[in-house]
Order: structure tokens, then C-alpha cells, then sequence
């Protein structure tokens, strides 16, 4: 059972790369947009959304060890969050495109 | 992931914790899904409100209770390995401190809350601040909710227990990963 679990070395490291990403996205909508109309420079919205994806992946695969499950349910988790991160990115791109 | 197990279970035998908090979870990750593809076509339909509206929300804040959410995440794992150590009195300990940490995540909220409130941003006052209590409203829910699963097994400690009310409060982790860009920083 113990050798299953992630363990705190890599539970610390994962920890460490959610706080590094999430200042990181913030820093990529904080920083100057690449319009007048105020909206976000390509690159930022690149950084956000890679940012989040894999955040969410590191969550599922780390904190709920989803590693240690089944390739399918690995499958699953990650083909949602990536569906998941596409509809954010979509409605965005969206709004800007229609705007 | 527990050996003890969840024989029976088919596919989700191969999760952790109780089988039936999966169903939860993932019912709970597709509804969350499902309102963050309205918030797109309703950003679409209005996109000057919505990022005139988004502008009064602060990233910061919402970063900030990113972090704390994603420590208090980090905590609970932590309580896992405690217990598979038979360390349970450590165990309790990260649980009690993912619960302080998840206790903050709502101060925070509910400042924010009330900051909005006191400038009148109501609700109803256009579509983008309807999504923005909703979908924060229903995460803060899930917030409480967990706190109590969490309250629960600090009590009632057992590998099964401590799984289980920890893969709760991942998903919680998980949907605001995906509400803090969505409201805070893609605008």
C-alpha cells in the first residue's frame, strides 16, 4: 500500500510547482494586454491556460493518486481535463473572436 | 490507494477511497463542466459586460485562495501517508490543518463577498456577476460540504475514511483550479 502512494518528497515538489504555476498565470493576465480594448496579450492567455491544464492534472494525478489507478480511469481524468480546459480556452476565444 | 478493498466495484475498485464518492465526484465534475461551457456562450453573447464586469474582481485575491486551497489539498495528502505510516495522531494533525486552511479559503470568499455586496454588485445585476455567485456559490458549498467530511474522519480515522474525504476535497481543489482562470484572469 505505502509503495503506491506518492509520498511526501513528490508531494512537496507537486506542491511547489502549483504555487510556481499559479503566480505564473497571474502573471500572465496581469501583464500588459495586446490591445487597446484591454484584453489579454496572446502569450498570456497561452501561459494561463497551459498553467490550469496542468495544474489539474498534477492535482488528479498526485494529490488524488490517480497514478496508482487503472490506465483507464488515467485515460478518463485526463481526457476530461483536457476537454475541460478547451471549453474555457473556447468560450474565450470565442467572445474575443465575435467581439 | 487502499489494498483493503473495493472488490465489487468493477472500474471503480480501482480508485481510492469509497467507490460511491466517486460517483459523487464525477457527477459533480461533469455539472461543473457543463456550467463553465454556458459561461463561454454567455461571454460570447456579451463580451463587453463580461470583461467590464470582470475587471472589478481582484486575480490577487483569487490567487491567494488559490494557494491556500491547493496548500490545504497538499495537507490532506499529507494526512494519507501519516496513516500509512500508523502515524494516525500526525494524521489527524494535517487534516486539522487542511481544515484551517479550507476555513480561511471561505474567510477570504467571504470578504470578497461582501466587498462586492457593499459596492452593489448584486446578483442580478448583469449576467456575468450571475455566473460569478453561482458558480462560486456552488463551489463554496462543496468547500463546507468538505469541511465536514473532513470534520468527520478526524473523528472516525480509518484509511478508508481519510481517502475518501480526501478525494472530495481534491475535486473541490480541481473545480476551482478550472472557476479561478474562467472569472478571475481570462478577461
Amino acid at each position: 500500500m505505502k509503495d503506491q502512494l506518492p509520498g511526501n518528497r513528490r508531494l512537496l515538489t507537486t506542491w511547489a510547482i502549483l504555487m510556481v504555476l499559479t503566480c505564473l498565470s497571474l502573471f500572465g493576465a496581469l501583464a500588459p494586454g495586446g490591445g487597446a480594448d484591454a484584453s489579454l496579450a496572446w502569450w498570456g492567455i497561452v501561459l494561463v491556460i497551459v498553467a490550469t491544464y496542468y495544474k489539474a492534472h498534477r492535482i488528479v494525478m498526485v494529490y488524488l493518486n490517480l497514478r496508482a489507478s487503472s490506465s483507464m480511469w488515467r485515460g478518463t481524468l485526463v481526457a476530461f481535463l483536457l476537454v475541460t480546459t478547451l471549453l474555457i480556452l473556447g468560450g474565450y476565444v470565442l467572445s474575443l473572436w465575435v467581439q | 490507494m487502499t489494498e483493503h478493498s473495493n472488490a465489487g466495484w468493477g472500474p471503480l475498485s480501482s480508485l481510492p477511497g469509497n467507490p460511491l464518492m466517486w460517483v459523487l465526484i464525477l457527477g459533480e465534475l461533469i455539472v461543473f463542466s457543463a456550467f463553465f461551457a454556458f459561461y463561454g456562450v454567455a461571454r460570447a453573447g456579451d463580451p463587453e459586460t463580461f470583461r467590464a464586469s470582470q475587471q472589478l474582481l481582484d486575480p490577487v485575491a483569487g490567487g491567494i485562495n488559490t494557494m491556500v486551497l491547493l496548500t490545504s489539498g497538499l495537507f490532506a495528502a499529507l494526512s494519507i501517508e501519516a496513516l500509512a505510516r500508523g502515524a494516525v495522531k500526525r494524521c489527524r494533525q494535517w487534516l486539522l490543518a487542511a481544515m484551517g486552511l479550507g476555513v480561511v479559503f471561505c474567510i477570504v470568499k467571504i470578504l470578497e463577498y461582501r466587498d462586492k455586496i457593499g459596492q452593489g454588485l448584486m446578483l442580478e445585476t448583469d449576467t456575468f456577476f450571475t455566473f460569478y455567485y453561482l458558480l462560486t456559490g456552488f463551489h463554496f458549498a462543496h468547500v463546507i460540504f468538505g469541511l465536514i467530511l473532513l470534520a468527520l474522519v478526524v473523528r472516525f480515522t480509518s484509511m478508508e475514511n481519510v481517502e475518501t474525504a480526501a478525494a472530495f476535497w481534491h475535486m473541490v481543489d480541481l473545480v476551482w483550479i478550472f472557476l479561478y482562470p474562467l472569472l478571475y484572469l481570462l478577461r
